[in-house]
């Protein structure tokens, strides 16, 4: 049997295991145990890869022409090991955070969070639109559960902002986009170079659109809204899957959008390029603006997070050899400066009470490691070295140089001083400046809560010294 | 000659007499159902044979065809007798418990023979080859389900079965006066001999004018906007298990009647081509759209919020017809078998938790999630097929009709379709909330019974079975647009 579709098929076993044992109090350790599983195959795929890569397996033929068919390369391989190793970590995070935030219904929230990381490596394995199509709506109604899992008005009502969102955009733009695309390609299957043999500009123009607008994962404005609705969620949910997961899949399938449906000759030539161009600057600042005026912790890394994205879908749109890869390894440090960030967060929350950046003064003496690790988070945000977040950042320097487009370069510089100016006042009033009052609770670190975070932020420094070995994979296999 | 088109009308026919003579309740249920399941079997070998051997045509005692009265069992027919047999056995099973309670005692081995009647009338509508003898059997079925409505035990129950009588006396008259024009012109009954004889036939005023009657007749029948006030008055007070059962057959049934006279008989002069009036049906079905999908939005009373939405529905199938392609057609004729089994399933849960509710408002199923969690997933399934999710039926539908709209020359429309199938999410959420997130209030929802469970189960696990495998609704509705748009030899 294919490996992908059993991976697949072993994670949907795994939710009926969490619904069998929903009584156990282990639960959180089984489902640690699934996302350990999870990550050995992703582990053994990459070790085979060689063998896998372009096998494409078809599993069933949903509209004649167009089955639901699995297949891997290079780009998915990146996305897949990323998702599935900070799963592990989040895993063993929420079981913690859970138990010490007296969350109940506990098996609920594994159950759609397993689901929630089924439709992701779905979306990764997917070899055409309507595969992609079918995980990316899977997700939205995976997570749903999840955002509105304290069963309060106010997540309820944040609920339905998401879900209006995320499912409004993919039925209005990204279905017909599909479906247009189906009718003037010919195919949906991703291709090197692209699916359009003979086209008009218009058509690249209005599915162009379509896209950025559709796949509102990506969370391009104006569709951007349900990105900080989605933080009424527990801190696992949106470290990890609005940070990672949820919106990471949306730009994964707008560069594959980019690369291998519409392919770069077909979007230079129109230059419908410009467009997405134009919506992911504007974003870019716009969203950073947003985020100073955020007092929310949670809130102003969900802004940032919009930004950080734009930043991945910018690069790809400018289309040279080094902002792609600027934005491949973007999509990889981003992911793992923010979730960082977010656990940290959570922890600050859990341990302190503390939601917002006024009220973190001195919090580095309660807290200290947690404060450490929230400051490397910060400065890969940035992207100041020596962090990976310089690494991406020069790539997409070098690309806009090379793509002659000076005038992107204003819009990286401002944002970058946007960025150090809502990122500064969180460290210095953790670290310099004297408390107000004291924290109610204990206030000493949770060691079984650290642990994971610590972990992803010892590889979030080790990678910037193999950067080049990911440099190298990429331009050789990708570009 | 093959026999099984006649037995499909004779079996209901001969025992809904014999049901008179025993005036048994019992007896009466459980003759209904085995003549129902029969009928299924009959019409599945039914569709077998056509779909590999080609029509049947029988000549009801011998008689040959333009004297004698013929039927014919061609692809159409079959998809049509198939999804309208199917629908009336799961809504005997699952109403049994809600027939009882709701029917007084005496009348209800004759609701059950009315029941079987209001078959006979639909099946003979689908299998008749003879334009007199469809009216006939509009007529059967109608005074059928007059009687039907007419048992809800509201008061407006005798309302809107009157008044369902006067607008669908007032839609059989304009068909009855189409046919006889059709007659006075050509001489002939017979739907073939018609659509024959109106190629030599040139287009006159009088033939005009009986296009434009079997438009209204038919545009009452499918509630085809503004024609559609009806419907959802009838759905509100009828009694709810006939809501159901009505809901997955009559309009369609008025579905068929468009395609069989419109695109069968009128095969070459192409009425919807010619008059323009596929624009027009276009424009009002859009409207329709539009307009009910905002009604269905506002509702609070569950029953309504549907038959709005079913208005909806039917106006997507019609608009897909009045693009006049053949992926249109195909489009909506996988859309009738899907929304049948969609819209069906959903009435049936309101109609099995609420048997005593005059008025079932959204808070009714306030807390139900953690109630029936079963039967509540079924529900939310089939509400995730309404708005149109992949992996249910409902995708495949949309995907078939946004598809078709975007190769036509009106690709322009395909934006207030996606916009309004959109907005199906707003009344299908504000369920879904109440479901799953509100405090159960003290509400009187009866228990369902095994077998109810299991007829939703059995919709639920359809709707996600034709999400996956659409050979049963895309294959043949394929076939048959290809047969209605590039095959000569009918």
């Amino acid at each position: 049997m294919n490996i992908l579709a059993s991976h697949i098929l072993f994670l949907s076993l795994g939710i009926f295991i969490i619904n069998f044992l929903r009584k156990e109090k282990f639960i959180g350790l089984v489902s640690v145990l699934i996302s350990l599983v999870s990550l050995t195959y992703v582990l053994y795929i990459v070790n085979m890869q060689d063998s896998l890569i372009n096998q494409k397996i078809d599993l069933i033929n949903i509209i004649p022409g167009i089955p639901l068919s699995f297949s891997l390369d290079h780009l998915s391989l990146i996305f897949l090991v990323i998702s599935n190793s900070l799963w592990l970590m989040v895993s063993i995070f929420s079981e913690k955070y859970l138990e010490l935030n007296k969350y109940e219904n506990k098996s609920k929230f594994y159950i759609f969070f397993t689901l929630s990381m089924l439709a992701t490596n779905g979306i990764i394995y997917s070899s055409n639109l309507l595969t992609t199509f079918i995980f990316y709506e899977l997700l939205t109604i995976a997570t749903y559960p999840l955002v509105t899992f304290k069963g309060d008005h106010k997540s309820i009502v944040n609920g339905k902002k998401y879900l209006y969102y995320l499912l409004g955009t993919s039925i209005i733009f990204f279905l017909p986009a599909i479906i247009l695309t189906h009718i003037t390609a010919g195919t949906l299957d991703y291709k090197i170079g692209g699916v359009f043999t003979n086209y008009n500009n218009t058509t690249i123009y209005i599915l162009v659109i379509l896209f950025l607008f559709g796949i509102a994962k990506s969370a391009v404005m104006p569709f951007h809204k349900w990105l900080p609705s989605a933080m009424v969620a527990p801190t696992p949910v949106s470290a990890l899957l609005h940070a990672v997961a949820v919106v990471k899949s949306g730009v994964f399938i707008l560069l594959k959008v980019m690369l291998f449906i519409f392919g770069i000759d077909a979007l230079t030539t129109s230059g419908a390029n410009i467009i997405i161009i134009l919506f992911a600057s504007f974003t870019i600042i716009a969203s950073s603006i947003i985020a100073l005026s955020k007092d929310n912790i949670k809130l102003r890394l969900a802004y940032s997070t919009i930004g950080q994205l734009s930043y991945i879908v910018l690069a790809t749109a400018i289309l040279a050899p080094y902002s792609i890869l600027a934005a491949i390894l973007h999509l990889i440090f981003h992911a793992l400066g923010k979730i960082i960030l977010f656990l940290s967060a959570g922890i600050i929350a859990t341990q302190t009470g503390i939601k917002n950046v006024s009220e973190m003064n001195n919090l580095s003496s309660k807290l200290p490691i947690t404060c450490l690790l929230m400051s490397i988070g910060a400065i890969i945000m940035i992207g100041l070295p020596p962090t990976i977040g310089f690494i991406s950042k020069w790539y997409l320097l070098l690309g806009i140089v090379e793509s002659e487009k000076l005038y992107l370069l204003f819009v990286i510089i401002l944002s970058t001083l946007l960025n150090a100016s809502y990122y500064f006042p969180m460290i210095y009033k953790a670290y310099f400046e004297k408390e107000k009052f004291s924290y109610k609770g204990s206030s000493c670190e949770n060691i079984i809560l650290a642990f994971p975070v610590i972990l992803i932020g010892f590889i979030a420094v080790f990678i910037f010294f193999k950067t080049d070995f990911i440099v190298k994979f990429i331009t050789e296999q990708i570009i | 000659m093959n026999q099984l088109p006649v037995l499909v009308l004779i079996l209901p026919l001969l025992v809904a007499p014999i049901l008179l003579l025993f005036r048994d309740n019992r007896y009466a249920y459980n003759m209904s159902l085995g003549v129902s399941f029969l009928n299924l079997l009959l019409i599945i070998s039914l569709l077998h044979y056509v779909y590999e051997d080609g029509n049947i045509l029988y000549e009801l005692g011998s008689w040959e065809a333009p004297i004698g009265i013929r039927l014919n069992a061609d692809l159409l027919s079959c998809y049509f007798l198939l999804l309208m047999s199917f629908m009336s056995l799961i809504c005997l099973i699952a109403g049994h418990k809600n027939v009882k309670s709701q029917i007084e005692d005496d009348n209800i081995y004759l609701f059950y023979i009315a029941w079987l009647l209001c078959n006979v009338g639909f099946s003979g509508i689908i299998l008749t080859n003879d334009i007199f003898n469809l009216f006939v059997f509009l007529e059967i079925s109608s005074l059928a389900s007059y009687f039907l409505i007419s048992q809800g035990n509201y008061k407006a129950s005798s309302l809107a079965a009157i008044q369902y009588l006067f607008i669908g006396s007032i839609g059989a008259v304009f068909i009855l006066f189409a046919i006889g024009i059709l007659y006075a012109n050509t001489g002939t009954l017979n739907m073939s001999d018609l659509s024959n004889k109106i190629i030599n036939n040139n287009i006159s005023l009088s033939m005009s004018l009986s296009i434009a009657m079997f438009l209204i007749g038919v545009g009452i029948k499918t509630a085809l906007f503004p024609l559609h006030g009806w419907l959802v008055r009838t759905y509100t007070y009828a009694p709810s298990i006939i809501v159901s059962y009505f809901s997955g057959t009559s309009t369609k049934i008025g579905v068929y009647i468009l395609l069989r006279i419109f695109l069968d008989v009128f095969h070459s002069i192409n009425p919807l081509e010619h008059y323009e009036l596929a624009q027009l049906i276009l424009f009002l079905s859009l409207i329709g759209v539009l307009l009910s999908t905002l009604y269905a939005v506002k509702q609070i009373e569950v029953k309504k919020m549907l038959a709005y939405s079913s208005v909806a529905q039917l106006s997507y199938i019609i608009l897909a017809i009045a693009l006049l392609t053949p992926e249109g057609l195909t489009a909506s004729l996988v859309h009738v078998f899907n929304h049948s089994i969609i819209k069906t399933g959903l009435f049936l849960v309101v109609t099995i938790l609420f048997i005593n509710n005059k008025d079932v408002s959204i808070d009714d199923f306030s807390g139900l999630g953690s109630k029936y969690p079963l039967l509540m997933s079924a529900f939310l399934l089939l509400l995730l097929g309404l708005i149109g999710l992949p992996l249910t039926s409902g995708f495949i539908s949309k995907w078939y009709l946004v598809s078709a709209i975007l190769q036509s020359d009106y690709w322009y429309i395909s934006v207030v379709v996606l916009i309004t199938s959109f907005m199906t999410l707003f009344y299908v959420w504000l369920l879904i909330e109440k479901i799953y997130f509100s405090v159960s209030v003290n509400h009187d929802s009866s228990i369902p019974t095994i077998s109810q469970s299991l007829c939703i189960y059995l919709l639920a696990a359809i709707t996600i079975y034709l999400g996956i495998e659409t050979s049963l609704t895309f294959g043949i509705s394929d076939q048959i647009s290809t047969n209605f748009f590039y095959n000569t030899n009918k």
